[in-house]
């Protein structure tokens, strides 16, 4: 138990310090539960932009040389384990002329945000800017309400996070220790 | 100057705040109300609407010949009306949903914007997941485009709706 969080499997509850949650920008959340965030705790993360967790073990094993798709659905496995977030993938269609569409990983379980759920388990040290990402981040842009992304196994590259934080789109690493990942 | 369908989206949500009950979320039960009000708005015989994935083309059309015989002057700002139509292409994308896929309606807050269809995956597909589309958002689009002049791609949104796997996930 940490400051009377229940007991989470998966988690390091030894202490905050051994937990290694890293809070960054932000020194706290604010409860004594934010090793494992709830809806009114995510709703404080998109406010403050960027969070990282750090998880002891994955809820189940990375896929070994996985293609892209299970890879990506492990990813999503690992976000709902963890997080408030339903992995129902839902297409999103912007109102705007020429806006096209959009599909998401997901959304939170209270239905007030779409999620957007990045996993890499390759050797790269973060997962980098490309075109998609840039199509994905305007697209996102455009929308009322911000959806949060979530970086599984891996941080965003500075180049995602300055894209990311000029939008003022929240964003979480939802990190874990496991052989696996370090093949 | 904001673009008709960010409008009519703002005009939503503040009906919604407002408590009226047009931009409440749609449910199985209430679609066929709706689609009858579209049809009466917009003229499109009930023996033409079957439920076929393809009638929503049909719908399509019927949406463009309704905006185009519209003055000017009706189209220059968001209304009630518009938003019964946008109510009236969620109710029937719905339900052909959920007559050809066996979707499931769900709604956030008793949101019209929040009202999704979730379709299960196919039992051959293994390692697949969950999806669906936001029926209220994709009305509200289908219905800006034909505003703005372009395609209003319902049939389009289905089909995209439906693919065996929506995307690549990365």
């Amino acid at each position: 138990m940490v400051g009377g969080c229940p007991s989470l499997p998966g988690f390091d509850n030894a202490s905050p310090t051994d937990l290694t949650k890293q809070i960054l920008n932000q020194p706290t959340l604010g409860g004594e539960c934010s090793n494992y965030p709830d809806l009114d705790q995510i709703a404080q993360i998109t406010d403050i932009v960027s969070t990282m967790f750090t998880i002891r073990q994955w809820s189940s094993q990375p896929p070994v040389n996985g293609e892209s798709n299970s890879i990506g659905n492990w990813g999503v496995e690992q976000a709902e384990a963890f997080l408030p977030i339903d992995g129902t993938q839902l297409l999103v269609e912007n109102p705007v002329p020429g806006g096209g569409s959009r599909i998401y990983d997901g959304q939170l379980t209270d239905g007030s945000r779409y999620v957007e759920v990045k996993t890499s388990l390759n050797s790269k040290v973060s997962i980098s800017l490309d075109r998609r990402i840039r199509r994905e981040v305007k697209f996102d842009s455009e929308q009322a309400i911000k959806p949060l992304w979530v970086f599984v196994a891996k941080s965003p590259s500075r180049g995602v996070r300055n894209l990311l934080d000029k939008y003022e789109i929240p964003w979480i690493v939802l990190n874990g220790t496991s052989s696996e990942e370090t093949k | 100057m904001a673009y008709y369908g960010v409008e009519l989206e703002k005009y939503i949500k503040d009906l919604h705040v407002g408590g009226n009950s047009l931009a409440s979320a749609i449910s199985s039960d209430v679609a066929f109300k709706d689609i009858k009000k579209l049809q009466s708005i917009v003229g499109i015989p009930s023996e033409k609407l079957d439920f076929s994935p393809k009638s929503l083309i049909l719908v399509e059309e019927y949406l463009q010949k309704y905006y185009f015989s519209l003055e000017d002057a009706d189209i220059q700002k968001p209304t009630e009306e518009a938003v019964q139509i946008v109510r009236g292409i969620g109710a029937y994308l719905g339900k052909v949903l959920e007559i050809n896929l066996a979707g499931q309606w769900r709604s956030y807050n008793d949101e019209l914007l929040k009202t999704q269809v979730i379709i299960q995956p196919r039992s051959e597909q293994t390692n697949s997941r969950k999806k669906g589309l936001t029926l209220g958002n994709s009305a509200l689009a289908t219905w800006a485009r034909v505003v703005y002049g372009e395609k209003p791609g319902l049939y389009k949104t289905y089909n995209q709706a439906t693919k065996k796997r929506m995307q690549q996930r990365i």
